[in-house]
């Protein structure tokens, strides 16, 4: 799966817990999930379930602690997949 | 030193409800014997969101001082009063039990919200100015954001005797670190913790902290 398609997948999965959904028409790899899309750190946890689900792999806590942007979960994402 | 840490839920939030039943969100948050008192407890769902309510308080705390500690919450341990902890509307003491240290814990508890308080002493903790507003015109009509700085610097522009326009939050570029204050363009040493969720927001502060932070050291 390329870069592009995991980016467009975490975005999908984040449009279910982004209150405001235009925060998802600008979003970048740097774009901050906490703090820049407004999303709180339960629906995080929600989120990290979601994406072991849709990529069909496990991710361990310090690893879901090293999210911080959509481009650190596409990241890690990749390096799980490679 | 640890700073201030509160977090506010709502627990009449849609999202929020049922949670207790949520095996994977339980199993990533909580620890086995946090889950095991959840399973327990006659109102699941309150005592689930007063514990997470505990570990965020404790990691924005700790966090003030090292805002690269981990947030994992399974390794934030929660140790709440056991015969309070089976009350649904109280107010609770405990400890929390983080990767940098042990600070004392408030857990109050509405029909409507949870409102932990985390600090890295009693006397401290019993000392913040804390505060759980409803947002005006409910969730959705006002910027949260903005509605909780604006109660922060009324109770402080209250207790400065000064106006609200004299003081102004301000966080590091980052985003990381407590939110400080402004008075007159001059930095006070209060770290502030604020929160929201739902149709709720909340703020905590060391009063006696409210001086400039030059005189502070």
């Amino acid at each position: 799966m390329s870069v592009e398609q995991i980016t467009q997948k975490v975005i999908d999965i984040l449009r279910g817990y982004v209150k405001d959904t235009t925060l998802l028409e600008k979003a970048t790899p740097e774009t901050h999930i906490l703090k820049d899309l407004k999303v709180n750190s339960a629906r995080l946890v929600d989120i990290i379930i979601k994406c072991e689900d849709v990529f069909g792999t496990s991710i361990d806590d310090d690893e879901a602690d090293r999210i911080a942007t959509i481009g650190d979960a596409v990241l890690l994402i990749q390096q799980k997949a490679a | 030193m640890p700073g201030v840490g509160n977090d506010v839920v709502d627990l009449k939030d849609p999202e929020n409800i049922g949670k207790s039943r949520d095996d994977r969100f339980l199993g990533r948050v909580f620890m086995v014997s946090e889950r095991e008192r959840i399973a327990r407890a006659p109102f699941p769902d309150t005592l689930l969101w007063s514990l997470w309510a505990a570990k965020e308080a404790a990691y924005k705390a700790v966090s003030c001082a090292d805002p690269a500690v981990c947030s994992i919450p399974r390794r934030y341990r929660v140790v709440l009063d056991a015969e309070e902890a089976t009350r649904r509307i109280g107010r609770r003491t405990g400890r929390v039990i983080t990767p940098r240290g042990e600070l004392f814990l408030e857990v109050a508890v509405s029909e409507e919200w949870v409102h932990a308080l985390a600090a890295g002493t009693e006397e401290a903790l019993q000392r913040l100015c804390r505060r759980v507003k409803r947002l005006e015109g409910g969730k959705g009509a006002v910027n949260p954001s903005a509605f909780v700085r604006g109660a922060l610097l009324r109770e402080i522009a209250r207790r400065l005797d000064c106006s609200v326009g004299d003081l102004s939050v301000i966080k590091k570029p980052d985003g990381l670190g407590a939110p400080r204050v402004l008075f007159r363009g001059e930095l006070l040493a209060a770290e502030v913790s604020l929160s929201h969720d739902g149709r709720f927001a909340a703020f905590a502060f060391d009063p006696i902290t409210l001086i400039p932070a030059v005189k502070a050291g």
